[in-house]
């Protein structure tokens, strides 16, 4: 009479197991949105692409480089992937400028800025990382008359370390 | 029972379509010595169902033999189930563990070179290295509403074109 029930919870637990199995596997199968969405369009003329994936940023955050690089070089080692794609045909960056709105607002990214740079309108979205201040992929979408430019970063990302870059720039050049 | 009805319950019998009443009936009647001719022809059958009926098996401790069989039969079945599900189980554990913290994907490294082989044609990790600084520091400037973003994005598109000299 046990061995009935062993066997029977040996098999629920293998369920159970293999159900985290697949679904972790698909979050974490999960790739950057230009990739996801946007790689139909890497073939076409008028649009350039870059992609530089997990591999890459890792090699690049161990390179040897000047010390006012390390912050750079901590941030690429957060990274899983960076994601460009560039167009300056007016057509193609209409649509594609369309569709990257229209994923985002399906998608649960979330819309943390939004501004006007003479003619260039900039958008900044986040989609939220499984901690509270973790970022899973920043894009930044810009879309100018006839062009537009989608960035893309995923990783494990802390705007704040982003938004330091920039300041620590500054802040060398006037030191410096 | 009148021939008649004899006649009839063969019928449904050999049609497979009699009730178990008129079966002991039938099983009944050819027990009997003196069988008319008509039915004699299926005499020989429903002795044989008797025959068998009756036969007692002379061996008592059988049926304990048996289910000892059985049982230890079911046992060994069980646990040879169990280590099946359980090598089953390592292996997609082994898997789905390599899958996820494997740096080296082989999907993901084929993908990786085509990407890399079709978009820098020239560029070293050092090029690679400075377009992604461009890229990062773009983002930072915007985060942080630095009025100099939108020479960091002409830079950068200047830059992606660079990387990219099969498109332009």
């Amino acid at each position: 009479m046990i061995l009935p029930s062993i066997n029977n919870m040996a098999q629920q637990i293998c369920s159970y197991i293999i159900l985290f199995i697949c679904f972790s596997n698909l979050s974490f199968g999960q790739q950057d949105m230009i990739h996801e969405y946007f790689n139909h369009y890497t073939q076409e003329d008028g649009v350039s692409h870059i992609y530089l994936g997990k591999d890459l940023l890792q090699l690049m955050s161990r390179m040897k480089q000047a010390e006012a690089e390390e912050e750079f070089q901590k941030l690429m080692e957060q990274l899983t992937s960076l994601s460009i794609l560039s167009s300056d045909s007016s057509q193609l960056s209409d649509q594609i400028y369309r569709e990257a709105v229209s994923m985002m607002n399906h998608h649960n990214y979330q819309l943390i800025q939004q501004y006007l740079e003479g003619d260039i309108k900039i958008s900044y979205y986040r989609l939220p990382g499984s901690k509270a201040r973790k970022t899973k992929e920043l894009v930044m979408l810009s879309k100018g008359q006839n062009n537009c430019l989608v960035l893309s970063i995923t990783g494990n990302i802390k705007l704040e370390d982003i938004g330091r870059l920039a300041r620590g720039m500054y802040l060398k050049k006037i030191v410096g | 029972m009148t021939h008649k009805e004899i006649h009839s319950y063969l019928e449904a019998f050999w049609r497979g379509e009699s009730t178990l009443e008129q079966e002991a009936a039938l099983k009944s009647y050819f027990e009997e010595q003196d069988i008319p001719a008509a039915f004699k022809q299926d005499q020989p059958y429903f002795e044989y169902l008797l025959k068998e009926q009756a036969r007692k098996l002379n061996n008592p401790a059988f049926d304990q033999k048996l289910i000892k069989h059985i049982g230890g039969g079911t046992k060994r079945l069980m646990w040879t189930n169990f280590v099946k599900m359980a090598a089953g189980l390592s292996l997609l554990i082994a898997v789905g563990w390599w899958y996820q913290h494997s740096d080296t994907h082989p999907e993901a490294a084929i993908t990786e070179l085509q990407h890399l082989r079709q978009h820098t044609v020239d560029a070293d990790s050092q090029a690679a290295y400075e377009l992604a600084r461009e890229a990062l520091l773009m983002l930072s400037k915007g985060i942080s509403q630095d009025s100099t973003q939108l020479q960091q994005l002409e830079h950068l598109k200047q830059e992606i074109k660079d990387f990219d000299p099969a498109k332009h």
